[in-house]
């Protein structure tokens, strides 16, 4: 019977690209969280507005990404923008393809929390005269986003884990850097595994750190 | 003085007719109420009131302002005009005196520190000075319900609509709001009410307007028209609503 015996001092040497492939990741995950939620928010009360053109482009969009791969996105916005006229870098294009998909996820959240929102809320703003504007900003969105806050964190989670296929147009990620090792090694497990404990510190960072951002942000009720 | 005058107003909800040709005033400083079974219509005149809801006929003015649905206008109506509703609608991320300041901040511009101090004033008006820092959950429906009140006349309004704004409470915290209520009318802020505490309508507002099937079916002074209803709705509606006392 075989027996394969873990060689982690293998990847000593590899160190190196570990470390630059979880930076590259993690930076990613936060600049996709903060452009993602931005998007979702803004995406949340395009779609609760009137049917306007705006409304209709940003439902196709939102129906576009929800049902579509990423990793197709990816390679639409990478190859086939290029051939629009836009070039984008391997970094810039994944980070674009990141923040487009996590804003149609999170449109979509956030219209369902706008769209729950008591009729009094919106009546009692009025009345106040706040202004539209005013109402979503300081009356609707900040009890509406509470309430859906997790599922917005969870959903920031997914996306920086299924970051893992931007290494497909070479950005050197932390998947990046697993594949390299393994392919100079042959310790293909061992790299994979430690690639996998990385991602999973990463997630569970990422989302209690959110969580207590979410904790200072929302008070109250 | 007419504060406001409404004159042959319609509505209609698709084909439902709601208000049927209604011809109403109120007087500067007058206290109105506004009685009725459900579905009579009172609830939607009094929203037509500040332009909450649309009309189809007819026009109401305050002053020298036409009051319609156009959200262009609720700003400046909501100068003049305040609201308080059912179900408070208290804004349950800030706290009490944030729910008072916010108008005044974002509506009238005044200073950060002016707004704090005019939430103290309110809030001390309608009792709750020390709740300053509560959050709506953490209030009672009497309580919240005077927040309501403080936060709406904190925009120094000259009207005051009231849609029932007792009728989510528990009945012993009804008298806290009404206390509070009658202080307003004592104070002569011109107040319309939607109401069905009887006892209530009766002791404090001047004047008493019946609703039957989207009219005005009977009108005059509070205490008048509970002991002589004219009309044989009035007097089923009052002796109805004696039983449910």
């Amino acid at each position: 019977m075989a027996t394969y015996v873990l060689n982690f001092q293998g990847l000593a040497d590899y160190a190196q690209h570990f470390a630059s492939g979880l930076a590259l990741t993690a930076e990613l995950a936060v600049a996709a969280t903060a452009g993602g939620v931005a998007l979702g928010i803004i995406g949340g009360i395009v779609r609760n507005g009137r049917k306007n053109l705006l409304y209709k482009i940003w439902t196709a969009y939102v129906e576009l990404f929800r049902n579509t791969p990423f990793l197709v996105q990816l390679f639409f916005i990478f190859f086939g923008l290029p051939e629009l006229g836009i070039h984008l870098s391997a970094e810039p294009a994944a980070l674009l393809a990141l923040i487009v998909n996590l804003g149609a996820y999170i449109t979509e959240i956030v219209r369902a929390a706008i769209a729950v929102t008591p009729k009094g809320q919106w009546e009692a703003a009025r009345v106040l005269g706040l202004s539209k504007w005013q109402a979503y900003r300081k009356v609707v969105l900040p009890p509406a986003i509470r309430k859906v806050y997790p599922a917005i964190v969870g959903q920031c989670v997914l996306v920086m884990l299924g970051s893992a296929v931007i290494s497909q147009i070479s950005c050197e990620d932390l998947t990046y850097a697993a594949s390299y090792t393994q392919s100079i090694t042959f310790l293909s497990f061992e790299s994979y595994m430690a690639a996998t404990v990385l991602y999973l510190l990463l997630a569970v960072i990422m989302r209690h750190a959110m969580l207590g951002l979410g904790k200072v942000l929302f008070r109250g009720n | 003085m007419n504060i406001m005058t409404i004159c042959s107003l319609q509505k209609y909800y698709g084909d439902n007719h709601v208000l049927k040709g209604i011809d109403l005033n109120i007087r500067q400083g007058e206290s109105v109420a506004i009685i009725g079974q459900s579905g009579s219509g009172k609830s939607t005149l009094l929203r037509c009131m500040n332009g909450l809801e649309d009309y189809q006929e007819g026009w109401i003015r305050f002053g020298n302002m036409l009051i319609t649905s156009d959200e262009k206008k609720a700003r400046e109506i909501s100068r003049s005009i305040g609201m308080i509703f059912q179900q408070f609608n208290l804004f349950p991320h800030l706290t009490a005196a944030e729910n008072v300041m916010l108008a005044p901040r974002l509506v009238l511009g005044l200073p950060e520190k002016e707004c704090r101090t005019l939430a103290e004033e309110m809030l001390e008006k309608v009792g709750l000075g020390e709740r300053m820092d509560y959050y709506p959950s953490g209030l009672s429906g009497g309580q919240q319900q005077r927040v309501a009140i403080a936060r709406a006349l904190a925009m120094k309004p000259r009207m005051l609509l009231c849609d029932e704004i007792t009728s989510a409470l528990d009945p012993e915290l009804v008298g806290e709001v009404l206390k509070v209520v009658e202080q307003l009318a004592s104070e002569g802020l011109s107040l319309v009410l939607v109401t069905h505490e009887m006892a209530f309508a009766r002791d404090v507002a001047n004047r008493v307007v019946f609703m039957h099937k989207g009219k005005i079916h009977e009108e005059g002074p509070a205490k008048e028209l509970f002991r002589h209803p004219q009309t044989a709705e009035l007097e089923q509606f009052i002796s109805r609503a004696r039983a449910g006392l």
